[in-house]
Protein backbone atom coordinates (compact mmCIF):
# COMPACT_ATOMS: atom_id res chain seq x y z
CA UNK A 1 0.00 0.00 0.00
CA UNK A 2 2.71 2.46 1.01
CA UNK A 3 4.76 1.47 -2.01
CA UNK A 4 1.79 2.10 -4.31
CA UNK A 5 0.99 5.43 -2.69
CA UNK A 6 4.52 6.77 -2.81
CA UNK A 7 5.73 5.69 -6.26
CA UNK A 8 6.04 8.51 -8.78
CA UNK A 9 3.52 8.20 -11.61
CA UNK A 10 5.20 9.68 -14.63
CA UNK A 11 2.18 10.62 -16.74
CA UNK A 12 0.48 12.12 -13.72
CA UNK A 13 3.53 14.06 -12.60
CA UNK A 14 2.97 13.12 -8.96
CA UNK A 15 2.48 10.21 -6.60
CA UNK A 16 -0.94 8.72 -5.83
CA UNK A 17 -0.48 10.01 -2.29
CA UNK A 18 -0.14 13.55 -3.67
CA UNK A 19 -3.30 12.99 -5.71
CA UNK A 20 -5.25 12.03 -2.60
CA UNK A 21 -3.88 14.85 -0.47
CA UNK A 22 -4.58 17.43 -3.20
CA UNK A 23 -8.21 16.38 -3.54
CA UNK A 24 -8.63 16.24 0.24
CA UNK A 25 -7.04 19.65 0.80
CA UNK A 26 -9.17 21.21 -1.92
CA UNK A 27 -12.30 19.66 -0.41
CA UNK A 28 -11.53 20.86 3.12
CA UNK A 29 -10.84 24.49 2.31
CA UNK A 30 -13.77 24.79 -0.10
CA UNK A 31 -16.22 23.24 2.32
CA UNK A 32 -15.15 25.49 5.19
CA UNK A 33 -15.29 28.61 3.01
CA UNK A 34 -18.79 27.79 1.76
CA UNK A 35 -20.09 26.92 5.21
CA UNK A 36 -18.43 29.60 7.30
CA UNK A 37 -17.50 32.70 5.32
CA UNK A 38 -21.05 33.83 4.58
CA UNK A 39 -22.16 33.07 8.14
CA UNK A 40 -19.26 35.09 9.56
CA UNK A 41 -20.25 38.03 7.35
CA UNK A 42 -23.85 37.68 8.49
CA UNK A 43 -22.78 37.65 12.13
CA UNK A 44 -20.07 40.31 12.18
CA UNK A 45 -20.49 42.31 8.96
CA UNK A 46 -17.39 43.28 6.96
CA UNK A 47 -15.22 42.64 10.03
CA UNK A 48 -16.44 39.05 9.90
CA UNK A 49 -15.29 38.74 6.30
CA UNK A 50 -11.88 40.09 7.17
CA UNK A 51 -11.68 37.71 10.13
CA UNK A 52 -12.61 34.89 7.79
CA UNK A 53 -9.73 35.81 5.50
CA UNK A 54 -7.26 35.19 8.32
CA UNK A 55 -8.97 32.33 10.07
CA UNK A 56 -10.03 30.35 7.00
CA UNK A 57 -7.59 31.24 4.23
CA UNK A 58 -4.63 31.74 6.57
CA UNK A 59 -5.19 28.54 8.46
CA UNK A 60 -5.84 26.52 5.36
CA UNK A 61 -2.81 28.06 3.70
CA UNK A 62 -0.77 26.33 6.38
CA UNK A 63 -2.55 23.08 5.62
CA UNK A 64 -2.45 23.34 1.83
CA UNK A 65 0.40 25.54 0.74
CA UNK A 66 3.05 25.58 3.45
CA UNK A 67 6.24 25.50 1.41
CA UNK A 68 9.15 23.15 1.98
CA UNK A 69 12.17 24.64 3.71
CA UNK A 70 12.27 27.20 6.45
CA UNK A 71 12.70 30.92 6.87
CA UNK A 72 14.65 32.67 4.17
CA UNK A 73 15.90 29.40 2.66
CA UNK A 74 12.74 27.96 1.15
CA UNK A 75 14.53 25.97 -1.52
CA UNK A 76 13.24 22.80 0.02
CA UNK A 77 14.51 19.80 1.90
CA UNK A 78 15.87 17.25 -0.57
CA UNK A 79 14.25 13.86 -0.44
CA UNK A 80 16.67 10.93 -0.16
CA UNK A 81 15.29 9.49 -3.40
CA UNK A 82 15.41 12.79 -5.24
CA UNK A 83 12.91 15.59 -5.54
CA UNK A 84 11.64 17.84 -2.83
CA UNK A 85 9.70 16.96 0.28
CA UNK A 86 6.16 18.18 0.13
CA UNK A 87 4.52 19.64 3.22
CA UNK A 88 1.30 21.14 1.94
CA UNK A 89 -1.69 19.05 0.94
CA UNK A 90 -2.04 20.68 -2.49
CA UNK A 91 0.80 19.23 -4.53
CA UNK A 92 3.25 21.60 -6.18
CA UNK A 93 5.87 20.52 -8.65
CA UNK A 94 9.38 21.69 -7.93
CA UNK A 95 9.62 25.48 -8.12
CA UNK A 96 10.37 26.44 -11.69
CA UNK A 97 9.20 23.19 -13.25
CA UNK A 98 5.43 23.38 -12.77
CA UNK A 99 3.18 26.43 -12.36
CA UNK A 100 1.81 27.26 -8.93
CA UNK A 101 -1.65 25.79 -8.41
CA UNK A 102 -3.52 27.70 -5.75
CA UNK A 103 -6.33 26.50 -3.51
CA UNK A 104 -8.26 29.47 -4.91
CA UNK A 105 -8.96 27.23 -7.89
CA UNK A 106 -10.84 24.83 -5.67
CA UNK A 107 -12.66 27.56 -3.73
CA UNK A 108 -13.84 29.43 -6.81
CA UNK A 109 -14.95 26.29 -8.64
CA UNK A 110 -16.58 24.87 -5.54
CA UNK A 111 -18.62 28.02 -4.88
CA UNK A 112 -19.67 28.01 -8.54
CA UNK A 113 -20.78 24.35 -8.33
CA UNK A 114 -22.52 25.14 -5.01
CA UNK A 115 -24.61 27.78 -6.77
CA UNK A 116 -25.45 25.43 -9.63
CA UNK A 117 -26.58 22.62 -7.34
CA UNK A 118 -28.72 25.01 -5.28
CA UNK A 119 -30.40 26.50 -8.38
CA UNK A 120 -33.62 25.08 -9.74
CA UNK A 121 -33.15 22.58 -12.51
CA UNK A 122 -34.49 24.56 -15.46
CA UNK A 123 -32.46 27.69 -14.73
CA UNK A 124 -29.03 26.13 -14.43
CA UNK A 125 -27.93 26.49 -18.07
CA UNK A 126 -28.88 30.19 -18.16
CA UNK A 127 -27.05 30.81 -14.89
CA UNK A 128 -23.91 29.09 -16.16
CA UNK A 129 -24.00 31.08 -19.41
CA UNK A 130 -24.48 34.34 -17.49
CA UNK A 131 -21.57 33.65 -15.17
CA UNK A 132 -19.10 32.63 -17.89
CA UNK A 133 -18.04 36.13 -19.01
CA UNK A 134 -17.65 37.25 -15.40
CA UNK A 135 -15.43 34.25 -14.64
CA UNK A 136 -13.42 34.97 -17.78
CA UNK A 137 -12.93 38.58 -16.73
CA UNK A 138 -11.80 37.58 -13.24
CA UNK A 139 -9.34 35.10 -14.77
CA UNK A 140 -8.12 37.74 -17.22
CA UNK A 141 -7.53 40.14 -14.34
CA UNK A 142 -5.64 37.43 -12.47
CA UNK A 143 -3.44 36.72 -15.49
CA UNK A 144 -2.62 40.42 -15.85
CA UNK A 145 -1.83 40.86 -12.15
CA UNK A 146 0.14 37.63 -11.85
CA UNK A 147 2.16 38.19 -15.02
CA UNK A 148 3.03 41.75 -14.05
CA UNK A 149 4.04 40.59 -10.57
CA UNK A 150 6.14 37.86 -12.15
CA UNK A 151 8.09 40.50 -14.03
CA UNK A 152 10.01 41.33 -10.84
CA UNK A 153 12.05 38.24 -11.66
CA UNK A 154 13.26 40.20 -14.70
CA UNK A 155 13.99 43.45 -12.94
CA UNK A 156 17.62 42.49 -12.20
CA UNK A 157 17.40 42.49 -8.40
CA UNK A 158 19.08 39.48 -6.82
CA UNK A 159 17.91 39.12 -3.23
CA UNK A 160 18.73 35.85 -1.45
CA UNK A 161 19.42 34.37 -4.85
CA UNK A 162 15.89 34.80 -6.18
CA UNK B 1 -24.32 41.81 1.39
CA UNK B 2 -27.48 39.80 1.78
CA UNK B 3 -29.49 40.90 4.76
CA UNK B 4 -27.41 43.99 5.35
CA UNK B 5 -29.69 46.63 6.92
CA UNK B 6 -28.13 49.52 5.01
CA UNK B 7 -28.17 47.98 1.56
CA UNK B 8 -30.68 49.76 -0.66
CA UNK B 9 -31.57 49.72 -4.33
CA UNK B 10 -30.07 52.61 -6.25
CA UNK B 11 -29.82 53.67 -9.88
CA UNK B 12 -26.70 53.08 -11.87
CA UNK B 13 -24.26 55.99 -11.80
CA UNK B 14 -23.71 55.84 -15.52
CA UNK B 15 -26.99 55.11 -17.24
CA UNK B 16 -29.43 55.85 -14.37
CA UNK B 17 -31.67 53.09 -15.62
CA UNK B 18 -30.65 49.86 -14.06
CA UNK B 19 -30.65 48.98 -10.43
CA UNK B 20 -27.61 48.39 -8.28
CA UNK B 21 -27.73 47.70 -4.58
CA UNK B 22 -25.78 50.32 -2.71
CA UNK B 23 -24.43 50.41 0.79
CA UNK B 24 -26.12 53.38 2.41
CA UNK B 25 -25.14 54.98 5.70
CA UNK B 26 -26.74 58.22 6.90
CA UNK B 27 -28.35 58.82 3.50
CA UNK B 28 -24.96 58.69 1.80
CA UNK B 29 -24.27 56.07 -0.83
CA UNK B 30 -20.99 54.67 0.39
CA UNK B 31 -20.68 52.58 -2.69
CA UNK B 32 -22.83 53.01 -5.75
CA UNK B 33 -21.19 51.36 -8.73
CA UNK B 34 -22.48 50.65 -12.18
CA UNK B 35 -25.42 48.63 -13.36
CA UNK B 36 -24.83 44.95 -13.81
CA UNK B 37 -27.78 43.48 -12.00
CA UNK B 38 -30.74 43.92 -14.32
CA UNK B 39 -28.83 43.72 -17.58
CA UNK B 40 -28.05 40.52 -19.40
CA UNK B 41 -24.53 41.52 -20.34
CA UNK B 42 -22.10 42.92 -17.82
CA UNK B 43 -21.71 46.67 -18.01
CA UNK B 44 -18.39 47.69 -19.64
CA UNK B 45 -17.23 49.59 -16.58
CA UNK B 46 -18.15 46.66 -14.34
CA UNK B 47 -16.08 44.46 -16.65
CA UNK B 48 -13.15 46.79 -16.16
CA UNK B 49 -13.79 46.74 -12.42
CA UNK B 50 -13.75 42.94 -12.39
CA UNK B 51 -10.44 42.86 -14.26
CA UNK B 52 -8.88 45.45 -11.95
CA UNK B 53 -10.09 43.65 -8.83
CA UNK B 54 -8.71 40.35 -10.07
CA UNK B 55 -5.40 41.89 -11.04
CA UNK B 56 -4.88 43.56 -7.67
CA UNK B 57 -5.83 40.43 -5.76
CA UNK B 58 -3.52 38.23 -7.83
CA UNK B 59 -0.64 40.69 -7.58
CA UNK B 60 -1.02 41.01 -3.80
CA UNK B 61 -1.14 37.23 -3.28
CA UNK B 62 1.93 36.38 -5.30
CA UNK B 63 3.85 39.57 -4.72
CA UNK B 64 3.96 39.36 -0.94
CA UNK B 65 3.00 35.81 0.06
CA UNK B 66 6.32 34.12 -0.85
CA UNK B 67 8.30 37.00 0.63
CA UNK B 68 6.37 36.91 3.89
CA UNK B 69 6.87 33.15 4.06
CA UNK B 70 10.58 33.54 3.43
CA UNK B 71 10.93 36.18 6.13
CA UNK B 72 8.56 34.97 8.84
CA UNK B 73 7.79 31.34 8.08
CA UNK B 74 4.39 29.88 8.93
CA UNK B 75 3.25 32.98 10.80
CA UNK B 76 4.19 35.13 7.81
CA UNK B 77 2.00 33.03 5.54
CA UNK B 78 -0.89 33.18 7.98
CA UNK B 79 -0.42 36.92 8.41
CA UNK B 80 -0.41 37.43 4.65
CA UNK B 81 -3.82 35.84 4.40
CA UNK B 82 -5.04 38.10 7.18
CA UNK B 83 -3.74 41.30 5.58
CA UNK B 84 -3.94 40.60 1.83
CA UNK B 85 -6.99 38.38 1.41
CA UNK B 86 -8.97 40.42 3.92
CA UNK B 87 -8.57 43.72 2.11
CA UNK B 88 -9.00 42.02 -1.27
CA UNK B 89 -12.23 40.42 -0.06
CA UNK B 90 -13.38 43.77 1.30
CA UNK B 91 -12.75 45.44 -2.05
CA UNK B 92 -13.85 42.65 -4.37
CA UNK B 93 -16.81 41.15 -2.55
CA UNK B 94 -18.01 43.47 0.20
CA UNK B 95 -17.69 46.58 -1.95
CA UNK B 96 -18.54 44.51 -4.99
CA UNK B 97 -15.74 45.32 -7.41
CA UNK B 98 -16.08 41.85 -8.95
CA UNK B 99 -19.49 41.76 -10.62
CA UNK B 100 -21.79 39.49 -8.62
CA UNK B 101 -25.48 40.14 -9.31
CA UNK B 102 -27.88 38.74 -6.69
CA UNK B 103 -29.48 35.47 -7.67
CA UNK B 104 -26.68 34.63 -10.08
CA UNK B 105 -23.79 32.22 -9.70
CA UNK B 106 -21.04 33.43 -7.41
CA UNK B 107 -17.78 34.47 -9.10
CA UNK B 108 -15.08 34.36 -6.47
CA UNK B 109 -11.77 36.18 -6.41
CA UNK B 110 -10.30 32.68 -6.20
CA UNK B 111 -10.53 32.53 -9.99
CA UNK B 112 -8.19 35.52 -10.16
CA UNK B 113 -5.81 34.09 -7.57
CA UNK B 114 -5.66 30.76 -9.40
CA UNK B 115 -4.93 32.42 -12.74
CA UNK B 116 -2.41 34.75 -11.15
CA UNK B 117 -0.50 31.85 -9.57
CA UNK B 118 -0.08 30.14 -12.91
CA UNK B 119 0.79 33.34 -14.79
CA UNK B 120 3.20 34.46 -12.08
CA UNK B 121 5.17 31.23 -12.06
CA UNK B 122 5.20 31.02 -15.86
CA UNK B 123 6.61 34.54 -16.20
CA UNK B 124 8.95 34.46 -13.23
CA UNK B 125 10.18 30.85 -13.15
CA UNK B 126 9.52 29.77 -16.75
CA UNK B 127 7.17 27.08 -15.49
CA UNK B 128 5.76 24.65 -18.02
CA UNK B 129 2.07 25.46 -18.31
CA UNK B 130 0.72 21.96 -18.93
CA UNK B 131 2.50 20.43 -15.94
CA UNK B 132 -0.07 22.13 -13.72
CA UNK B 133 -2.94 20.30 -15.38
CA UNK B 134 -3.19 17.17 -13.14
CA UNK B 135 -3.08 19.25 -9.96
CA UNK B 136 -5.64 21.69 -11.35
CA UNK B 137 -7.95 18.79 -12.16
CA UNK B 138 -7.50 17.43 -8.62
CA UNK B 139 -8.29 20.86 -7.17
CA UNK B 140 -11.40 21.16 -9.32
CA UNK B 141 -12.51 17.67 -8.25
CA UNK B 142 -12.07 18.45 -4.56
CA UNK B 143 -13.75 21.82 -4.91
CA UNK B 144 -16.67 20.38 -6.84
CA UNK B 145 -17.14 17.64 -4.24
CA UNK B 146 -17.17 20.24 -1.47
CA UNK B 147 -19.58 22.51 -3.35
CA UNK B 148 -21.93 19.65 -4.10
CA UNK B 149 -21.95 18.26 -0.58
CA UNK B 150 -22.31 21.69 1.02
CA UNK B 151 -25.27 22.42 -1.25
CA UNK B 152 -26.88 19.07 -0.39
CA UNK B 153 -26.40 19.75 3.32
CA UNK B 154 -27.87 23.25 2.96
CA UNK B 155 -30.89 21.84 1.12
CA UNK B 156 -31.43 19.21 3.80
CA UNK B 157 -31.18 21.86 6.51
CA UNK B 158 -33.70 24.08 4.72
CA UNK B 159 -36.06 21.14 4.36
CA UNK B 160 -35.71 20.24 8.03
CA UNK B 161 -36.44 23.83 9.05
CA UNK B 162 -39.50 24.13 6.84
CA UNK B 163 -41.17 20.93 8.05
CA UNK B 164 -42.81 21.35 11.48
CA UNK B 165 -41.35 19.21 14.19
CA UNK B 166 -43.65 16.85 16.06
CA UNK B 167 -44.82 18.23 19.39
CA UNK B 168 -42.91 16.90 22.32
CA UNK B 169 -45.15 15.20 24.83
CA UNK B 170 -44.71 16.61 28.31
Amino acid sequence: MVEFLTHYVDWLGMTPAALVTTIFGAFCVTFVVIRCWGKLVDDFGPIGGMMAAGFIIGTFWVLNHKLPGFGIHPEGLPHPEGGIKQFGLVYQGFRGAAPWVDMGTAIAFGMWIHGIVLATRGKRAALILESMPRIGLAILGGIIGGALTGLVGWSGANLFGY
Amino acid sequence: MNGHPNVVDAPCLLCQVNIYRALQVRNLDLYRPFCVFKTKAVHPVARLATIIGGAICGALCFGIWPEMWKSYGILGGWLTAAIAISICWYMNHWNGLIANPPGKLWVDQGWAVAAAGVAWSVVRFHAQLLEALPVVVCCLLGGAAAGWSAARIAQAEARAQSTPRPQETP
